[in-house]
């Protein structure tokens, strides 16, 4: 026998060391259950005066672990069932409207004076606000796609990125595991505010993933927004949107409000933002240079490298950002169940 | 549902690899029961042999047996089961 597999000392055994990773997630964890045994209960001082204690302190958390790695085990195969039940769907059958009725492929809906709520495959819903045009355009067993014309919808979805979209006239919203708020207006123009996880807003301009908290519009005819918080001040987001809007206008004043109002949670706005097309160098500079007072360029010569056209190096910055994972959608497991769209998190 | 496993498992676990787990520990529970329970505080809990000597009474030969046996048959039940 390896001596890895006996007291963990030595080569490591791949084959244990395989095992040990397979079953670390049923680790049974002292710290998240201790082990509420009463002293003071009859079972307790009879086991304590009639066997050793020590026999006693060995067999309660042996039948402790086993009956919880039991329980795991058949909440796990039973999860795993449900799970790939709930990621499967037959592909063109209808979406369900809660209130009765159905979302048919290719059958555009109008909302009529009441909210409707439908379900999204098994993936999750849509609450539709009256006066909603939607129309199914592609659904399925992995890739779901929605139509939205106008109106106002909430969508909450668990499920692996990508699968869901809604297409607008500006772009198409891809969900990437989240809860968000999108309306489209009479212009045509999408406005995305994301409640958990992330969004991303694609076009033919470009795309730009949103983050929880943050909002951002979406118009035909040019790249997406950049994301900006939503508890940012109202000057810095008027700030933001009149760069973006006229790059090459470069206002001085909406600048200085930009570097100077940022908060170090606003990194991703102003790295996104001095990467705007058509953003001068200077600006792009000055809002570099306010990015690094809170997170450290990657190099010394970092910024002037970019401002010579390393954007490598841009998202390499991007990259360290305190931002939330964007693969782990399932971390948001809590959005598996129907609850209210409420304030971010 | 989805609660109580979490409340199981590792929160850093996402449901595929906790079911992953679970068929592997499925395969443990097949085996007798000296190397079950071995298996389970050596390769889940994570104790040594000498820990797990300790905490069951067993003599370090014994588990050191039933380690080596226990192994074995797990190996060859996934061996199986692939």
């Amino acid at each position: 026998m390896s001596d890895y597999l006996w007291d963990r000392s030595g080569p490591v055994d791949p084959d244990v060391e395989a095992l040990e990773r397979q079953l670390k997630p049923l680790a049974f964890d002292p710290h998240t259950h201790p082990l509420e045994i009463s002293a003071d209960s009859p079972a307790a001082r009879a086991a304590l005066t009639t066997a050793p204690r020590r026999a006693v302190r060995q067999l309660r958390p042996l039948r402790i672990v086993f009956g919880t790695l039991a329980a795991a085990a058949v909440l796990a195969v039973g999860l795993n069932v449900w799970h790939n039940w709930r990621l499967d769907w037959q592909p063109n059958r209808a979406w369900t409207i809660n209130s009765g009725g159905v979302l048919a492929m290719g059958a555009p809906l109008r909302v009529g004076s009441s909210t409707a709520t439908i379900d999204i495959a098994r993936l999750g819903e849509l609450a539709a606000a009256p006066g909603t045009e939607l129309e199914l355009t592609s659904t399925t067993r992995t890739r779901h796609r929605v139509a939205m014309t106008r109106g106002s919808i909430n969508v909450r979805v668990w499920a692996p990125p990508g699968r869901v979209a809604v297409q607008t006239p500006a772009g198409d919203v891809v969900d990437l595991g989240c809860i968000f708020a999108l309306s489209v207006d009479d212009a045509g123009v999408a406005h995305l505010s994301v409640r958990a996880g992330w969004v991303e807003l694609e076009n033919a301009f470009g795309s730009r993933a949103v983050p929880a908290g943050a909002s951002a519009s979406m118009s035909a005819d040019r790249e997406p927004q950049v994301p900006v918080y939503d508890d940012a001040r109202e000057v810095f987001k008027t700030a933001v949107r009149a760069l973006e809007a006229a790059p090459g206008h470069a206002d001085a004043d909406a600048l200085r409000i930009v570097t100077t109002e940022a908060r170090a949670k606003d990194a991703l706005t102003l790295l996104l933002l001095a990467d705007v097309d058509g953003m001068p160098a200077p600006a792009r500079r000055d809002m570099l240079n306010a990015l690094a007072t809170f997170h450290a360029a990657p190099s010394a010569d970092a910024i002037s490298r970019i401002l010579n056209g390393d954007r490598n190096l841009l998202w390499t910055w991007y990259a360290t950002l305190p931002l939330p994972p964007m693969k782990n959608w399932w971390a948001n497991w809590r959005d598996v169940f129907p609850r209210s769209f409420g304030p971010s998190r | 549902m989805t609660d109580e496993l979490r409340d199981y498992a590792s929160r850093d676990a996402s449901p595929h690899t906790v079911a992953e787990a679970a068929q592997v520990l499925a395969v443990i529970q097949r085996l007798p029961d000296a190397y079950r329970e071995t298996l389970v505080l050596r390769l889940v809990q994570g104790l040594t042999g000498p820990e797990i000597a300790e905490l069951t009474g067993l003599t370090a030969d014994s588990v050191r047996v039933n380690l080596h046996r226990g192994f074995k048959l797990l190996r060859d039940a996934m061996g199986a089961r692939a």
